[in-house]
């Protein structure tokens, strides 16, 4: 059986501004930081991990160091588990994308691809997150990977056998984690979502 | 925006025994009525006291819906036959070991997870069409009447199948993992075909 944890990383300055981050390299803040210090003890309780794969992305390599510190875990980053790219919409605020880009921010809210330069796609997404899986939690055991909010949310669509733009599952908060159980061969299995924010605000900073 | 708060129901001593209920309505033991009010507390905790509560009729899941109710000053929580137990036909009563030695061939197809040929099993297609229609329609009401969170006490198979249906996932394997008791979903409606199951599992 494989268990996987898909955590996302902790606060920064732009998802407390609810700017679009994407392939833009912004660290964690202050709230990230303590975010990752309360989730750590948390994950290594529920789920022990002597080696932590994160999004090379700073925010998500930050929080997983915090993580994995708690653990005696090690690191290793993959360009895989980065968040999509949103192009041009990168660094917007909401409030922007919705007076000027109004008809794309109203498609992409509703699963569609918005025509934005830039943008990767829920399929390019759902490629590379599933290769990185396959190589890093393929074995019997449990696994660790610490990314970003839409990349995991794709990922869980692909596992579970939804379309990759549903937005049936919800997204991670920041420092939150989601559990999934694949039990039987990879021909037969099937994947099972086992938990998903279950920690609430009266736990973690 | 609608929050459901789906939960399953405190513990009764057949849970504890293992033994298989559905529609045997048995109540709860001395440590699921002290789980009960500990689930109030979280759940009023999280949610605050302007919640609606609903729950299945069995008295598992009533008085544990009840406690929640008392806590938040509105009488008796409001019982919905939609959100009752499947029925479990045949092995009611009857433990996990002895379904496998009565029935192998069933047990195993029930192992892999899907339905067993007996009689009286509740068929997940209808289980989980009867809770999406509860849950939709507790959601609309809910927006009519200005209430943003609804509680909702039920049964494992009942909130895993109607959150399946729901979210348009296969039902059978299921895709959901298991709730253990006291525990629950934050499935949340965004008007017309927009349901979003934001937490899964919470209050472990």
């Amino acid at each position: 059986m494989r268990r996987l944890i898909l955590v996302r990383h902790g606060e920064t300055d732009w998802n407390a501004a609810h700017r679009l981050q994407g392939a833009a390299d912004i660290p964690l803040n202050d709230t990230g930081r303590a975010q990752a210090r309360a989730t750590a003890p948390l994950l290594a309780q529920l789920a022990p991990v002597t080696r932590i794969v994160s999004s090379d992305l700073s925010r998500a390599r930050d929080t997983a160091r915090i993580i994995a510190d708690t653990m005696g875990a090690e690191v290793v980053t993959d360009p895989r588990l980065r968040e999509r790219c949103y192009g041009v919409w990168e660094g917007m605020e909401e409030s922007v994308r919705r007076s000027e880009h109004g008809e794309e921010h109203t498609r992409w809210e509703r699963g569609l691809e918005p025509r934005v330069e830039g943008y990767e796609g829920h399929a390019a997404v759902a490629e590379r997150a599933l290769a990185a899986v396959a190589e890093h939690a393929h074995a019997d055991g449990t696994h660790m990977l610490v990314a970003h909010g839409s990349t995991i949310r794709v990922l869980m669509c692909a596992l579970l056998g939804l379309e990759l733009g549903s937005r049936s599952i919800g997204t991670l908060g920041n420092a939150r984690w989601a559990e999934l159980h694949h039990t039987g061969d990879d021909a037969s299995g099937h994947w099972v979502l086992r938990e998903l924010n279950a920690v609430g605000d009266t736990v973690l900073a | 925006m609608i929050s459901l708060v789906l939960v399953r129901h405190a513990r009764t001593g057949y849970n504890t025994e293992g033994r298989l209920q559905g529609s045997l309505d048995v109540p709860l033991g001395e440590d699921g009525l002290e789980q009960a009010q500990r689930v109030a507390k979280r759940v009023v905790g999280e949610y605050g006291a302007g919640v609606v509560v609903a729950t299945s009729p069995l008295v598992r899941a009533a008085h544990t819906a009840d406690a929640i109710a008392e806590l938040v000053r509105i009488g008796a929580a409001e019982r919905d036959d939609r959100f009752t137990q499947r029925p479990y036909g045949v092995w009611e009563g009857h433990t996990w070991a002895q379904v496998r030695e009565q029935w192998p061939e069933e047990y195993r197809r029930r192992h892999e997870g899907l339905d067993p040929a007996i009689p009286g099993w509740g068929d997940s297609g209808e289980v989980a069409d009867r809770v999406a229609a509860g849950l939709r329609d507790r959601a609309a009401e809910a927006a009519r009447t200005g209430v943003k969170t609804v509680v909702i006490v039920s049964h494992g198979s009942a909130i895993m199948l109607g959150v399946a249906r729901i979210l348009g996932l296969p039902l059978t394997p299921s895709r959901l993992g298991n709730l253990p008791h006291g525990a629950w979903n934050d499935l949340r409606w965004h008007g017309g075909d927009d349901w979003r199951l934001e937490r899964y599992r919470v209050g472990r």
